[in-house]
């Protein structure tokens, strides 16, 4: 509340400086004369600005200056600056076009906010997706190239996964879809599984979550930005990879002649048998004593389809968007072994099947705007681990046991479904020319409701917990002020938040008389993110935050299961702050370099504790981050690309009050990687083979020094971080790893093909991931991708 | 431009660079006699800590970290035993279940002797060594109504024992899982002393089908059945060695074991029993029931109750029952009493710390005395109790002490 009396006084001074409004407005065309749809007109160095709608037209509302310039920009073009002046008028209209720029052309550009939008005071890193889309890569391969980011798989394809953003992973990090959380989609976004071509560009948030995130991450999140407003395009590619790997992806648009009417779908089906080799150890059937083996997975298929159709009207008088979507999904997921890769399965497995409907309206009124997203989905899954049989890692039946499954001492049948209800309500309002004032709310509700006939029952009674309803609800509000001085080099927005929950779950440990226990909390967190432009193409960003996670449902009341729930818990807290840059480093500009320092004070950090005989989630441990990110990118002769980074992230834990963990004090906090490189280099070669044609050949290594995979206590470190800790045991650390990967792509002038070949881990290398499960050897893909626009 | 290009790619390079090896020193020839084992937590969430072989107890705070010849293993909760200097624990580097054995060699190093793989869906692998070449264990995955045979020596399976004619699931249908050696597998004059479950779920614990615990009896030498000795109105033997180590002989050649009740709803409560020098069968005339020690309903087990010295049972009485989601199971309430064999009048030990049962527990019996294990708030460790008065014999404070055993 400290920062009150200084928005108030931001307020009126703008105020008092502001001057009559005026209109600018005009259409943008594309050098075909066909209208360019969804670019971003932004007048420079301020947060006015449209996006263009169907027929090219935008309109800007309420400006203050009398001449300045505006900024053209939008994925597939190239940026265009126009100037302008009003000459005292109060409306000015204005013709613009823009370029298209072959898609092929842009990089996987890791953009700095300053160049995407000049309002975007956070720390954001956009990643524009639009070259990966002609390369056989995946998402987790394209986040990995970006500082201080790391996705985190535990095994192929499918996999579970998550990302790490600054040392910050698990539950810290949050996700949405197009700004909405991604609960409701259950796995259809996971990032081992969704293609590059179903996304425009993802956007990976550092630090402060802005007030348009309806969500209560401690430290980051992630945006899967989807193609908006459009022209009609078709977008299909196909790839096939080893083992057995096929990936079809369509994306399109059509607008109906002579209507505002429009029909968008995007589609993905993936399958794989994830059959890559691995090294293990195997017990002697007879002596039960292990000896090494290079065996193949071979239980670890997946099956997967993602389909969402979309409909609706743009541009109409009571809406610019009104829009009706359906999504389906399924999900089936063969599973391999346990945790640390040393147990094999070779029947269970896990089901996903969701489905959903949800509206979207949108209105851009001369300063307000209103955006309204509401979706109901229903999410089943279902984990079958039923059987006898016991295999070896030869894929073969080695004994029938009489207990449990595969998995688990009990076998699991279970089926439950999620019923997720969403409602974003988004405002916004131009206060003055320099300030806007944002308000976002976020309704979600989630029940739980299911069965497992062989799972435990309450405690004393036949009950199967599953079958009493979870229900888990949030209510998120996020307040924000954008604010621009110094004509647009000083920007800042301020986003206040309060996340309140109500749960109601009973676990197997609860006296169930028939009532159901319920929880309701409470909480607010505060941020503010500060950057000046030094000019168009520097920058230094500052922000801090300090906010607030709620325990997740099963954090609260278990998972029905041998976990049970703990209603002691209080909010995960955390002090963020984060201090970058970015910066020319010739006057051609074509050298850059970026910075940035991160420090993070956790406290009240939940974990999973083992506990006799049940186990539960606490507050267990607090932590301290600080890191730093180095980046350096360079083009020459617009054919030759580099693009390098190290991160180096110290995660520790402190303050720990618990006598018996004091032994802790200090230590790094096991399985984050915290010193990783990348080395990234491309060439262009034009007129390859054919007149005009192109062929792009692309290198990419990275590198991950050895780290922790289980705790290891600091006194055991060694000061020189590129020395092992004196520990005993080398299984206790998860190797350095070097990862090189090459690709080609060729382009056809005259026709809309691409073609790319793609060779991961050229070098074989033994690599690994979370607790050290093996990831691929050497491994082939190969792309084709047909557009039409 | 090109001179800050040059840097940022050598600092780049420079990362990627890796590092050279130790220029390690030759050790120095030592003969490194160690006659104890300790097994410390380092980190609760994990389950991280190490196994330490001493070749005496240190006074003082005892640094686990700054011994020098310690192993890291990540499946700390458990205990550990030894047999001819040779230490075995149920779970290996990683926590998978198992038999795993280290040697320590001249420099007081441990050596891996080998590994054999098991799968008994608890804590750890319940074994037990007989001889320098036979030792049994239990290994849920090649059979429940089965004892497996190694070799301690070459660390190898060997055999099975196949005891499937204990199975009374055609008699009780409320049977559903039964179990042989899951808890006990001990030898007393040339028998093997082997737990079997009767349990009506697949649980674990807290699922007895019937009101009665059943031990079957094997003839070591040939590994033949001979018989099975069983108790009405009490249920669930309690864990083995490298876990609460709830069964001991003691120096006349008695069994005294401990028995949990119904772990889950409390329907039936905690007892010690015994089978007597030169028997074979349960004493149906002698028990020590908690109920005796603590009033009000609920779920009630003595921790720790098999250790005998001089005419007492020494054993922790934690003051309240445990909850039924056992959410109070880590509270310094647990105090220790001798409780007399034959008068069953329990005396509180004083001068011994209060226990919040955070170690696994496992009391042994060594040079006449019992060694109790401990944790609270100001540290834990271990203390013998001679039968007049305790002494402190180790003490952490930090980490926790899960186990101490002699070498």
């Amino acid at each position: 509340m400290h920062f009150a009396p200084f928005i108030f006084l931001a307020f009126f001074a703008s105020l008092i400086s502001a001057q009559s409004a005026k209109i600018i407005s005009g259409k943008v065309l594309l050098s075909s004369g066909k209208p360019a749809v969804g670019v971003n007109v932004i007048i420079e160095n301020t947060s006015k600005g449209a996006i263009t709608k169907v027929d090219g037209w935008f309109e800007i509302s309420n400006v203050k200056q009398q001449n300045g310039t505006l900024v053209i920009s939008g994925v597939g073009y190239s940026n265009t600056r126009i100037p302008f002046s009003f000459n005292n008028k109060l409306r000015l209209e204005v013709s613009l076009e823009i370029k298209e720029e072959s898609v092929e052309l842009s990089e996987v550009r890791v953009q700095s906010s300053a160049s995407k939008s000049a309002a975007q005071a956070q720390d954001v890193r956009v990643i524009n997706l639009a070259s990966s889309k002609i390369k056989s890569i995946s998402i987790p391969q394209v986040i990995n190239q970006t500082s201080g980011l790391k996705v985190r798989q535990s095994a192929g394809i499918g996999s579970e996964s998550e990302i790490n953003i600054n040392g910050l992973q698990g539950n810290a990090v949050r996700f949405f879809k197009d700004g909405i959380p991604l609960d409701y989609l259950g796995r259809a976004f996971n990032l081992t599984l969704i293609p590059v071509d179903a996304l425009q560009r993802l956007d990976v948030y550092k630090g402060v979550l802005p007030a348009s995130l309806g969500s209560d991450a401690l430290g980051g999140g992630v945006n899967f930005v989807t193609k908006e407003n459009s022209n009609d395009y078709v977008d299909v590619s196909y790839q096939y990879g080893s083992f057995n790997s096929h990936q079809f992806s369509l994306n399109a648009h059509y607008n109906f002649p002579n209507s505002k009417f429009g029909i968008n779908t995007s589609n993905y089906f993936i399958s794989s048998d994830n059959n890559y080799k691995i090294d293990v150890l195997v017990p002697d059937p007879e002596t039960a004593r292990e000896a090494p083996a290079t065996v193949e997975r071979f239980h670890d298929g997946i099956h997967s389809f993602y389909s969402e159709i979309k409909a609706g009207y743009s541009d109409i008088t009571i809406a610019d968007k009104l829009e009706l979507g359906l999504n389906y999904f399924k999900f089936d997921k063969e599973l391999q072994n346990d945790l640390l890769q040393t147990l094999p399965y070779g029947e269970a497995t896990f089901e996903e099947e969701n489905f959903g409907v949800n509206l979207h309206y949108k209105k851009q009124f001369t300063r307000f705007k209103i955006d309204v997203f509401a979706v109901y989905s229903e999410v089943n899954t279902k984990t079958i681990d039923t059987t006898n049989n016991r295999y070896n890692w030869f894929g073969e039946i080695e004994r029938v046991s009489e207990i449990g499954g595969e998995i688990g001492q009990t076998k699991t049948l279970q089926d439950i479904t999620f019923s997720n209800s969403i409602l974003r309500t988004y405002f916004d309002y131009d206060l003055t020319e320099r300030h806007k004032i944002i308000l976002n709310h976020v309704f979600s509700s989630q029940s739980r409701l299911g069965t497992n006939p062989f799972g435990n029952k309450i405690v004393n009674t036949d009950i199967d917990p599953l079958t009493i309803e979870a229900i888990y609800r949030k209510n998120i509000t996020g307040l924000g002020l954008q604010s621009s001085f110094l004509e647009g080099k000083l920007i800042n927005e301020l986003t206040i938040k309060r996340f309140a929950i109500s749960t109601q779950a009973v676990d197997i440990g609860f006296a169930y008389t028939g009532d159901v226990p319920k929880r309701t909390e409470e909480n607010y967190g505060i941020g503010n993110s500060l950057r000046y432009n030094f000019d168009d193409s520097r920058f230094i960003r500052f922000s801090y935050e300090h906010t607030t996670r709620i325990p997740d449902a099963e954090e609260y009341f278990g998972d029905g299961l041998f976990v049970l729930g703990n209603s002691n818990l209080v909010p995960e807290r955390s002090h963020n702050f984060n201090l970058g840059g970015s910066s020319h480093l010739n006057s051609k500009k074509t050298a850059w370099i970026d910075l940035n320092l991160f420090y993070r004070d956790q406290s009240d950090l939940v974990q999973f504790i083992p506990r006799i005989p049940f186990s539960n989630y606490e507050n267990w441990s607090n932590a301290r981050v600080k890191g730093i990110e180095l980046g350096f990118r360079n083009r020459f002769f617009n054919r030759f690309k580099t693009n390098c980074n190290v991160t180096y992230q110290d995660l520790r834990r402190v303050n720990i009050d618990n006598p018996q963990e004091q032994l802790n004090e200090g230590s790094r906090i096991p399985n984050i990687p915290y010193l990783f490189a990348n080395f990234n280099k491309e060439y262009q070669l034009p007129n390859a083979f054919v007149k005009q044609d192109r062929l792009d050949l692309y290198s990419n290594v990275s590198y991950t020094q050895f780290y922790y995979r289980f705790s290891i206590p600091k006194e055991l470190e060694s000061n020189n971080i590129f020395e092992k800790p004196n520990v005993n045991a080398d299984q206790f650390l998860i190797p350095t790893q070097f990862v090189w990967d090459i690709g080609a792509t060729y382009k056809f002038t005259k026709i809309p093909l691409w073609f790319n070949l793609a060779i991961n881990n050229v070098l074989d290398e033994s690599v690994f991931d979370n607790f050290r499960v093996q990831r691929p050897g050497r491994n082939f893909n190969f792309k084709i991708r047909y557009t039409i626009n | 431009m090109k001179k800050i290009s040059f840097i940022l790619c050598s600092l780049c390079i420079l990362t990627l660079s890796s590092c050279s090896d130790d220029d390690n020193m030759a050790p120095t020839p030592t003969s490194f006699n160690a006659k104890f084992g300790v097994i410390a937590t380092t980190d609760i969430q994990s389950g991280t800590g190490f196994v330490v072989p001493l070749e005496e107890l240190p006074s003082g705070d005892f640094d686990v970290t700054s011994i020098r010849n310690s192993i890291q293993v990540s499946g700390s909760r458990n205990g550990g035993t030894s047999y001819n200097g040779n230490i075995y624990l149920g779970y290996n580097t990683l926590g998978e279940n198992g038999i795993q054995k280290y040697s320590v060699d001249d420099q007081g190093n441990l050596v891996n002797e080998g590994f054999i793989v098991a799968s008994s869906g608890d804590y750890n692998t319940n074994f037990h060594i007989v001889s320098n070449s036979k030792g049994y264990y239990f290994d849920a995955g090649r059979g429940l109504l089965k004892i497996q045979v190694f070799n301690p020596e070459t660390m190898e399976r060997t055999g099975e024992i196949d005891l499937s004619s204990l199975s009374r699931k055609g008699d009780n249908s409320d049977i559903i899982q039964e179990l042989l050696g899951a808890r006990m597998i001990v030898s007393k004059e040339g028998k093997l002393f082997v737990d079997v479950q009767y349990n009506a779920t697949e649980f674990g614990f807290g699922d007895s089908a019937i009101d009665e615990i059943n031990i079957a009896v094997i003839d070591i030498s040939t590994d033949t059945y001979l018989k099975t000795t069983t108790l009405a109105g009490a249920q669930e033997v309690s864990y083995y060695p490298t876990n609460l180590n709830d069964y001991q002989i003691d120096t006349n050649g008695d069994m005294y074991f401990n028995t949990m009740g119904n772990m889950l709803n409390g329907e039936r409560n905690g007892k010690i029993l015994r089978i007597k020098a030169g028997e074979d069968e349960i004493d149906q005339e002698w028990e020590i029931n908690i109920n005796d020690y603590i009033s009000g309903e609920g779920i009630k087990w003595f921790l720790g109750g098999s250790s005998r010295i001089r005419n007492s049972i020494v054993t922790y009485i934690k003051e309240v029952p445990f909850a039924p989601d056992y959410s109070n199971f880590v509270e310094e309430n647990l105090i220790l009493y001798a409780i007399d064999i034959n008068t069953k009048v329990a005396t509180k030990i004083e001068g011994a710390p209060v226990n919040d049962f955070n170690t696994i527990n496992a009391p042994f019996v060594s040079e006449g005395k019992v060694w109790i294990p401990y944790s609270n708030s100001n540290g834990s460790g271990y203390y013998s109790y001679d039968g007049f008065s305790v002494n402190e014999e180790l003490y952490l404070s930090n980490g926790i002490v899960q186990s101490l055993f002699p070498l």
